[in-house]
């Protein structure tokens, strides 16, 4: 006996029987949890220039701050919670960046520290350095070239 | 045994449930079902260093449990069917090493515990074998970290989305004894109904149960009223509702006896943002408590198990392949007095 | 002080969060694939000359989410390119970002050696 459906119009019942989330709260949760922890890169630049740092080492120094606070988080297994909720809000600041580092370490440590959290550390931000590393060395052999034109 | 219509088997009803056992996790464990179970942990690693070895204790302590209430010893066990859902069945292996029982490892995702009694009723049916093992397992973290992402990654899931089920269940088919017997099986076929939403299982799985009911109804030329629950493994709410439509337009309306094991095994706090709970060890749970308890109390007379499987792999999905899905019905029966 | 200028970190912050929730929730693109997305976007916006203003204006709004760090990524190399020419393509990128990607790993480890992952609760 088999179903006389389409595959794509069951596909299509399939995907429309699933209950929506609410868009404009998940767009909502995500603004805020991002901008805060913008904000709080804000006060860290603005403390870093107060005490002398140049723009590039407030920067630098944002980012390891933001780094530590967000794998300590991970740590504690808060982070996941707060993803939970915020989505995006709290994926793509570096913190996000920081979280897909430490989880997979966390969890392939069982399988031990170099074949398990060395090898696994990468699974979830490694495409994240590889397309972005290579997006910028392709610009900058597109700059050099343009610059001796 | 006797092959009717399309994929049934009928039995001669000699082989008997004859005793059972449930392990859980701690969330299952404050569920309703909870005062039901052989055994709580209170430590989603069971005391382990791993989530493997964790499930692998799950499942070894359902082995344990199944042996003692049957009062058995090794060698009474003719085979174990047990399977679960981590690569290389790897908890069934932790599980029945070092038993000296033949063990035969089984894949069928969440079908599993159906997939064995299937498998244990018609080989016992034939005569030779007395005792068989049927038992599976599960463990939302094992599962996680094979099937999805690290558990401390920070994410969303859609309300579609089934959490899986921390817990082992398993029951020993034995000849001629027990309350309850398996009169009739129909294993399922694999099929392929498009999806790609792996947040969806329910709504994937959900043409395969409705095929299997259907298909079982009309070998053996019973309308669902013949049953006085019809129970599918883990379609979850969505996936149930949509079960329930697709065996009506196949010509059978199973509003009054459709239930699903993943909507049971959480407590009901937990269970607000999902469609329920999956794994194999949810219809494990679930068969091997509520259901076969009353069963044998004689509060049900007529029971078809329909275990479903999502045979989801994360390879062929990131190949853009839809998930296949399965589902093998067991229809049990209280032995009359 | 100026004030205005955390006002914009946390406009500007969430807004580009919004936009990400709005890839997953209408895409249903996965984690990885949003954050890839947004690196790559951060390369190209920089390399046409619209990100360095854009970061100027919103501060650490611009620089924090994951475009800011591809915004790094070609900052460096464009610099490097100037001062060392084809080689600069290669080395300024990861110059730049040479913090944040060794804090990522020696925090993660760090961490992961010392934590265990919790469970589903």
């Amino acid at each position: 006996m088999e179903l006389n459906i389409p595959k794509e119009k069951y596909k299509k019942r399939a995907d429309d029987a699933v209950e929506k989330s609410d868009i404009w709260v998940n767009l909502l949760k995500a603004f805020l949890v991002g901008g805060i922890i913008c904000l709080i890169g804000q006060i860290i630049t603005d403390c870093g220039l107060a005490a002398g740092l140049s723009k590039t080492q407030a920067g630098t120094t944002t980012s390891i701050l933001l780094i530590l606070m967000s794998a300590v988080a991970t740590g504690f297994g808060w982070y996941d919670n707060l993803g939970r909720w915020a989505g995006a809000g709290s994926l793509l600041p570096i913190t996000g960046f920081a979280n897909s580092i430490t989880s997979p370490a966390m969890e392939y440590k069982s399988e031990g520290m170099v074949t398990g959290l060395g090898v696994r550390m990468f699974i979830v931000a490694g495409p994240v350095l590889v397309y972005g590393i290579s997006a910028s060395i392709v610009a900058g052999i597109i700059t050099y070239i343009v610059g001796i034109i | 045994m006797q092959k009717v219509g399309e994929n049934t088997f009928l039995l001669s009803g000699r082989v008997g449930i004859n005793v059972r056992a449930t392990v859980s996790g701690p969330i299952e464990g404050t569920g309703p079902l909870a005062s039901r179970f052989d055994k709580i942990y209170a430590d989603e690693k069971c005391g382990q260093n791993s989530w493997e070895m964790a499930e692998g204790t799950l499942l070894g302590d359902v082995l344990d449990f199944l042996l003692r209430k049957g009062d058995f010893v090794n060698s009474d066990i003719d085979m174990i069917l047990s399977g679960d859902l981590l690569n290389q069945c790897m908890s069934t292996a932790l599980a029945t090493r070092d038993r000296n029982i033949p063990t035969i490892g089984l894949y069928g995702a969440c079908s599993t515990m159906a997939e064995s009694m299937c498998l244990a009723a018609m080989i016992m049916d034939n005569g030779g074998a007395e005792n068989i093992v049927c038992m599976t397992s599960s463990h939302y973290c094992s599962a996680e970290k094979q099937f999805r992402f690290p558990l401390e990654l920070g994410g969303q899931k859609p309300k579609s989305a089934q959490s899986t089920v921390t817990g082992a269940g398993g029951n020993i088919l034995s000849l001629d004894k027990g309350k309850t017997a398996i009169t009739a099986v129909t294993p399922g076929c694999v099929r392929d109904p498009g999806v790609t939403d792996s947040n969806n299982m329910g709504g994937a799985m959900a043409p395969a149960a409705a095929t299997t009911i259907a298909t079982h109804l009309r070998d053996t030329g019973r309308q669902p009223n013949y049953y006085d629950m019809i129970i599918t493994g883990d379609l979850g709410s969505l996936g149930m509702e949509m079960c329930r439509q697709l065996t009506g337009e196949l010509g059978y309306d199973i509003s009054g006896q459709l239930q699903d094991a993943g909507t049971m095994v959480y407590p009901q706090e937990e269970t607000q943002n999902t469609s329920g709970t999956s794994g194999c060890g949810c219809s494990a749970l679930v068969l091997n408590s509520i259901v076969l308890d009353k069963m044998e109390q004689g509060k049900l007379d007529r029971v078809l198990f329909v275990g479903t499987g999502a045979l989801h792999s994360p390879a062929l999905l990131n190949e853009k392949q839809p998930i296949p899905v399965i589902a093998h019905a067991v229809s049990i029966e209280r032995r009359k007095a | 002080m100026d004030y205005m200028q955390y006002v914009w970190a946390f406009v500007i912050g969430g807004l580009l969060c919004a936009i990400g929730q709005l890839l997953i929730d209408l895409t249903k693109m996965t984690a990885s694939r949003i954050m890839v997305t947004f690196v790559v976007a951060g390369v190209v916006l920089s390399f046409i000359g619209l990100y360095r203003p854009f970061a100027e204006f919103a501060g650490a709004g611009a620089t924090v989410p994951l475009c800011g760090f591809g915004h790094t990524l070609y900052a460096g190399v464009s610099e490097a390119v100037a001062a060392n020419g084809l080689l600069g393509a290669f080395t300024g990128g990861l110059m730049a970002s040479a913090g944040g990607i060794a804090a990522a790993v020696f925090f993660g480890l760090v961490v992961s050696v010392v934590a265990s992952p919790k469970g589903k609760h």
